[in-house]
């Protein structure tokens, strides 16, 4: 599998080489027969639906990195094409290359058989290719017919905004989706934010659907509508190439995968149906599908430094979570009454800014050793949650405190101090600052125990120390310890904001979206480590819009939706579509 | 084939020091076309320059000395407000108060007679304290409201400029002209002419005190930056604010303190003029050494040393510029000399490639 | 002098100074809006000013002067948005370079023209016939030099063109958010180019405006500080071109009204020590206006991507 892969990688290379200056209109025809047959289909040979798009041979080069090496991939009418591979595996470069918003180095594009030279996004816009980005890329002050119509080649200079409104209806029809035109971006939920990307694509006329990871951040209701829309476009003769991490979703509704590694594609246009996750997953991973060890469940004593051997095992874990068959917890839910003082307590905990309520009288006690998640789609208090636990932000009313004194109003230190720690979502603005240091980045709390001879005086030798210790004992990839912060790649900031925190020893330990945009080797290393510091005593709130994540680690599960919880769960009553259809809203406001 | 413009991974030596004197040198040599342009010679204007502000003898270094002083101090001050990202831009009006603080003490408060070792501590008090409360106003608005330091910093250099006139003009106005009277004698800073009876050559030589508490603050600045808890807090919510904060540092009490002691600094600047060189209030005392420090900061890069080295310089420019007319070349100089090197900092932190067709941009 | 006489000398003295403030205010708003903040105003109306009176003075025409001014005001943008935008430098900083070059501009070219006060050709007052004769409305907006007229039509144009155009619409996207402006094609570049350009032209013409119009002549220093009042009110309007626009005249009016307290007769406004206490009201009610601001809305109004200097190709 493996090695078909790499021999089409090969094939292509060598094509580039011999075909780079001759009449490119033969090309099409010359190859067209060899992609499907690569490796398994053999149903398609003749009848097939012509190419709409096709990538070839492209390579893109940034400095001192080689994102996209030789990727062939061809899309055809009506066909939805799954693209996957790891976390810089060269997906969304490869994408944004077919979208105009990046210039590949070398290699060929070709719609409908043509080949084309995007210089911008209007470029690949005329030629009927629209994308959809991950994070919408919509202007949130503005309105949704705003964003529908800007940027699209047929507007007016000047805007009757009923007129057009009414100009878009039909695509609204088409997609089977209502949207209220004058209500910014801005209030809008990501749902409903990704439909108001789609109808602008449609609206311009988009024969080629371009989507980047499209269910990341939707419920699984959602997920499940857009699904059903990718169907229906593509039988009205849609292309769409989608990036997805969720393989029961590609399975579903994908025609063909391609699958990258490392900027290759190890495996191009397998029929989906035909393939199992395994298969992909190791692929993904860059391993041999045959060989591929379908490897115990990670214990929890597993150490960090193992990490990289259960990489595989983890790669399965998303799609597998709905059986449960992982069973990572140390403590059940039928554990001993919670002590008189809680490691972490809120109380009736309201937010109010910016004229809305972010947070409705949120009580939550958490016991020592015990893994609290917290499920929801993301932009329903879970900030607002994890800044008012730490200190961050000072709650509108009710209180918070940690092991047993009362906090509330006090300083993010007084809860540093009281053994809280927390990991932020925002690693490069948050938890540490891309702009400093690697040792500035790991003292940031300790400096004030650095002290030196003088008073007020930091040991800046000791800054250094401790660094350096912290670094090794967490197996951060660096270039010194005075490189700067933004020179770490994300999963190896992760580990260090990771280590930092837990050289702290904390008695809480609030993590927010830990794994968001890690690779597999990353996120094991960090869910061991959740794991390992839940044995080994610390009340850990991990709050995640990735349910599959909150399934796998917590031993217990609350749901959050618009800032309240909407419902609670012990470990053993763990019900994924319950779960879903909570975060979703759908079940009315169950009392936890 | 393009250009292609992409991040300087590695800033050698080279480039580090050498975009700078580029842009110094780009700057001079539009200064000298914009100069002509207004109908003055330009080289006679730089030789001018040169021999008041340099070469003169050491009566030209000690007047360069003198003026370099107060810029010291403000660069200090901005360089330690812009290293929190607080761009205080007031120097000019925590110079005046500081300055107006220190006459109250010399010719006000203070009884006739009061010896040198009382009478100057007290008004160095006066003008750091005063400067430094003009200085946190910005700092405290910022901090509670979240309003624009750069702005409030600036219109209060407009309320002090008015502050100061009504005491030249109407309190302390030395029979109606428009200046104060001259401090007593005691409370002038010493100055290098004091040492005239003793050797001769010094006679003349307004070199005075503040010169060596400037350096000394330099000094301190440095520690304080580099070797402090106080000043990796400053570090880090210069970075961000936000991981200032995350990280339990009092973000909101620096800002405030840093407003004060940059203001404080300023206000030492304006203290030691008046006391140093002018010895009276009066409109007009500085060039707008409080604005022109901004420009040291950020020429120094917020380093100390560097401020010290860019104040000589500069201030030669200044006392150079006294001699040619109009009055406003120094400003100009200063201005167009600036832009250059911001202009010449993007080519430390990128370079420039000749490409024949790539990757549109950086990675994103 | 009586109440109302007092009110309507003032009103008519706040419409005529307001009118630089305006335009300076709006061309700050437009530049603004596409994401680039320029703080070099003070140091451009200075510049365009004197560049005014300059040109004014050897042409003979305040028509020429008042090109000039503008092409002046229109440079600087150039050259801002080449530190700002091409080469992504901290645009406080380059803003701030620009004062000193605009201001040192001034006072070296200026020198020459500091004599000529009214005998530089200016315009000179132009009553609209008819209206000008309505009772206290005639006098308070229709007895002024032309540029008031043209800022009073500013406001509607500024307004409409924001809200109902292709092109308003793409400058606000452009401030609020670069790379999805650039995902939907259009030049974001370019645009902030044209508007910092264009926002630096109006404060050109801004600066023509004062030495030309207003308070014809030049003395060193003659905005004195109304750049950076612009720049205030621009933020203490929300980024909305009609609060702003009202702002302007405010600040007109309360620059007058240090004059016109001294000439009521009250003896403490006759009190020459009071003076130098009215002079300060306009920084103080600067100062004053925008912590109220900053109290009401705590900077939610900002262009998301204000200051932010945008990377092509990036897409967060």
């Amino acid at each position: 599998m493996n090695r078909t892969g790499e021999h089409q990688g090969n094939t292509t290379g060598e094509r580039r080489e011999g075909l780079e200056e001759p009449v490119s209109s033969l090309q099409p025809l010359s190859f067209a027969p060899e992609k499907p047959g690569s490796s398994h289909a053999d149903e398609h040979v003749s009848s097939l639906p012509p190419v709409s798009l096709d990538l070839e041979g492209i390579s893109i080069e940034f400095p001192g990195v080689l994102a996209c090496d030789r990727v062939s991939l061809a899309i055809r009418r009506g066909e939805i094409h799954a693209l996957v591979g790891e976390n810089g595996a060269g997906k969304s470069t490869l994408m944004h290359c077919a979208a105009g918003i990046l210039r590949p180095t070398s290699g060929t594009i070709r719609v409908d058989g043509t080949p084309v030279r995007f210089t911008s996004p209007q470029d690949a816009q005329a030629a009927g290719i629209a994308m959809v980005f991950q994070n919408f890329l919509l202007v949130e002050r503005l309105s949704v017919l705003d964003n529908v119509l800007l940027g699209s080649g047929s507007l007016p200079p000047l805007l009757e905004r009923v007129k057009l409104a009414a100009g878009i209806e039909p695509v609204c029809k088409r997609l089977g989706i209502e949207l209220d035109w004058c209500r910014p971006v801005e209030s809008l939920s990501a749902g409903e934010k990704q439909k108001v990307a789609l109808v602008r694509a449609l609206y311009r006329k988009a024969r080629i659907l371009i989507l980047d990871e499209p269910t990341a951040v939707l419920t699984p209701d959602e997920s499940d509508r857009l699904l059903e829309t990718m169907r229906r476009l593509a039988a009205d003769g849609v292309s769409i190439l989608f990036v997805s991490h969720k393989l029961p979703e590609i399975r579903s509704v994908a025609d063909v995968i391609t699958v990258m590694h490392r900027g290759r594609a190890v495996a191009s246009s397998l029929p989906a149906r035909g393939i199992s996750a395994e298969a992909v997953a190791s692929l993904m991973v860059g391993g041999d599908q045959a060989s591929a060890p379908i490897s115990a469940p990670a214990s929890a004593s597993a150490s960090p430094s193992q990490s990289q051997s259960q990489s595989q095992s983890q790669s399965q874990s998303p799609s597998q979570s709905q059986s449960q068959s992982q069973s990572p917890s140390t403590s059940l839910s039928t554990s001993p009454p919670p002590p008189s003082s809680p490691p972490l307590r809120l109380d009736s905990v309201t937010l109010r800014a910016g004229g809305h309520d972010r947070l409705l009288s949120l009580s939550l006690s958490l016991r020592s050793g015990e893994l609290v998640g917290i499920a929801g789609v993301s932009g329903n208090g879970q900030r607002e949650l994890v800044s008012v636990c730490a200190g961050i932000v000072q709650p509108t009313s009710g209180s918070v405190s940690v092991g047993g004194s009362d906090l509330t109003g006090r300083s993010p230190r007084d809860f540093f101090e009281a053994g809280l720690c927390y990991v932020s979502e925002d690693r490069y603005n948050e938890a540490s600052a891309a702009q400093l240091s690697l040792a500035d980045s790991i003292c940031l709390k300790w400096y004030r125990s650095l002290r030196g001879a003088l008073p007020g005086s930091l040991d800046t030798a000791a800054v250094t120390r401790t660094a350096g210790r912290i670094l090794e004992s967490f197996n951060v990839r660096h270039s010194g310890p005075a490189a700067p912060t933004a020179s770490l790649s994300g999963g190896n900031l992760q580990k260090l904001i990771l280590g930092r925190e837990l050289s702290h020893e904390p008695a809480v330990l609030i993590v927010h979206q830990p794994t968001q945009g890690l690779d597999l080797a990353s996120t094991e290393f960090v869910y061991q480590a959740l794991r390992q510091q839940a044995a080994r005593g610390t009340a850990i709130l991990l709050v995640s819009s990735d349910l599959d994540e909150v399934l796998a680690l917590s031993d217990r599960l609350l749901v959050m939706y618009r800032g309240r919880f909407v419902g609670e769960f012990p470990r053993c009553e763990f019900d994924r579509l319950r779960v879903g259809s909570l975060m979703a809203g759908l079940v009315g406001e169950a009392a936890p | 084939m393009r250009l292609l413009v992409e991040p300087r991974l590695v800033q050698s030596r080279v480039v580090r020091f050498g975009a700078p004197a580029a842009g110094l040198a780009f700057g001079l040599l539009l200064s000298a076309i914009m100069l002509e342009l207004f109908g003055i010679p330009a080289p006679a204007a730089y030789l001018a320059i040169i021999e008041s502000g340099f070469t003169g003898g050491l009566f030209a270094i000690s007047d360069t000395l003198t003026v370099a002083t107060p810029l010291i101090l403000c660069g200090l001050a901005c360089a330690l407000a812009f290293k929190t990202r607080l761009w205080n831009v007031g120097a000019e009006g925590q110079l005046f108060l500081g300055a107006w603080a220190a006459t109250g003490v010399a010719i006000a408060l203070l009884p006739a007679g009061t010896p040198g070792f009382i009478a100057i501590p007290c008004m160095a008090v006066a003008g750091f304290l005063a400067g430094a409360a003009w200085g946190a106003v910005p700092g405290f608005l910022r901090a509670r409201f979240g309003t624009s330091e750069i702005l409030t910093s600036l219109m209060l250099v407009y309320v002090a400029a008015h502050w100061n006139n009504y005491f030249i003009y109407s309190v302390w106005s030395d029979r109606g002209f428009q200046m104060t009277r001259l401090f007593p004698r005691e409370s002038w800073l010493p100055r290098l002419s004091d040492l005239a009876s003793s050797w001769p050559g010094a006679a003349g030589l307004t070199l005075h005190a503040g010169f060596v508490v400037a350096l000394l603050l330099a000094a301190l600045f440095w520690f304080v930056m580099f070797k402090t808890r106080f000043g990796f807090e400053i570090k880090v919510t210069g970075i961000s604010e936000r991981t200032a904060h995350y990280a339990g540092m009092p973000v909101r009490r620096n800002i405030v303190v840093v407003m004060a002691l940059s203001g404080g600094l300023a206000g030492l600047a304006g203290m030691c003029e008046v006391t140093g060189v002018v010895h009276r209030l009066q409109e007009n005392f500085s060039p707008g050494y409080g604005f022109t420090a901004i420009l040291v900061a950020w020429l120094a890069r917020l380093n100390p040393a560097a401020i010290v080295l860019v104040s000589f310089l500069l201030s030669g420019l200044l006392v150079g510029a006294r001699e040619i007319q109009p009055s406003g070349i120094a400003m100009m100089l200063q201005g167009i000399v600036l832009t250059c090197v911001v202009a010449a900092d993007f080519l430390t932190g990128n370079r420039i490639r000749i490409v024949k067709d790539a990757a549109r941009t950086e990675a994103p | 002098m009586n109440g109302s006489e007092f009110t309507q000398n003032l009103l008519a003295a706040g419409v005529a100074r307001g009118t630089p403030l305006l335009f300076a205010v709006q061309g700050e708003l437009l530049a603004e809006l596409s994401g680039v903040l320029n703080l070099g105003l003070e140091g451009i109306m200075l510049a365009s000013a004197m560049a005014g009176v300059a040109v004014a003075h050897f042409a003979g025409s305040a028509w020429a002067g008042l090109a000039a001014a503008t092409a002046v005001g229109a440079l600087f943008g150039v050259v801002h948005a080449f530190l700002a935008v091409t080469l992504r430098c901290d645009q406080v900083v380059t803003g701030l370079s620009l004062v000193f070059v605009g201001t040192g501009i001034s006072s070296v070219g200026g020198a020459p023209l500091v004599g000529l006060r009214q005998a530089v050709p200016h315009f000179t007052k132009l009553p609209i016939p008819g209206l000008c004769d309505l009772p206290f409305v005639g006098p308070v907006l229709f007895s002024h030099v032309w540029p008031v007229y043209l800022g009073f039509a500013t406001i509607p144009v500024i307004y409409l063109f924001l809200t109902r155009t292709r092109a308003g619409l793409n400058l606000r996207a452009v401030g609020e958010n670069p790379a999805a402006a650039a995902a939907v094609g259009l030049p974001v570049t370019r645009l902030r180019y044209l508007y910092v350009v264009l926002g630096a032209g109006m404060a050109g013409f801004s600066g023509a405006t004062l030495s030309l119009a207003v308070t014809p002549g030049w003395v060193d220093g003659l905005t004195a500080g109304q750049g950076w009042i612009a720049i205030g009110l621009v933020i203490v309007g929300g980024w909305r071109p009609l609060p702003a626009a009202i702002g302007a005249y405010l600040f007109g009016a309360i620059h007058r009204l240090t004059l016109d307290l001294q000439g009521t007769g009250i003896p403490l406004f006759q009190d020459p020590n009071t003076g130098f206490f009215l002079n300060m009201l306009p920084y103080l009610a600067a100062v004053g206006v925008l912590v109220a601001a900053s109290l009401g809305r705590r900077s939610g109004a900002a262009p998301t991507a204000l200051g932010r200097p945008f990377l092509p190709g990036t897409t967060r």
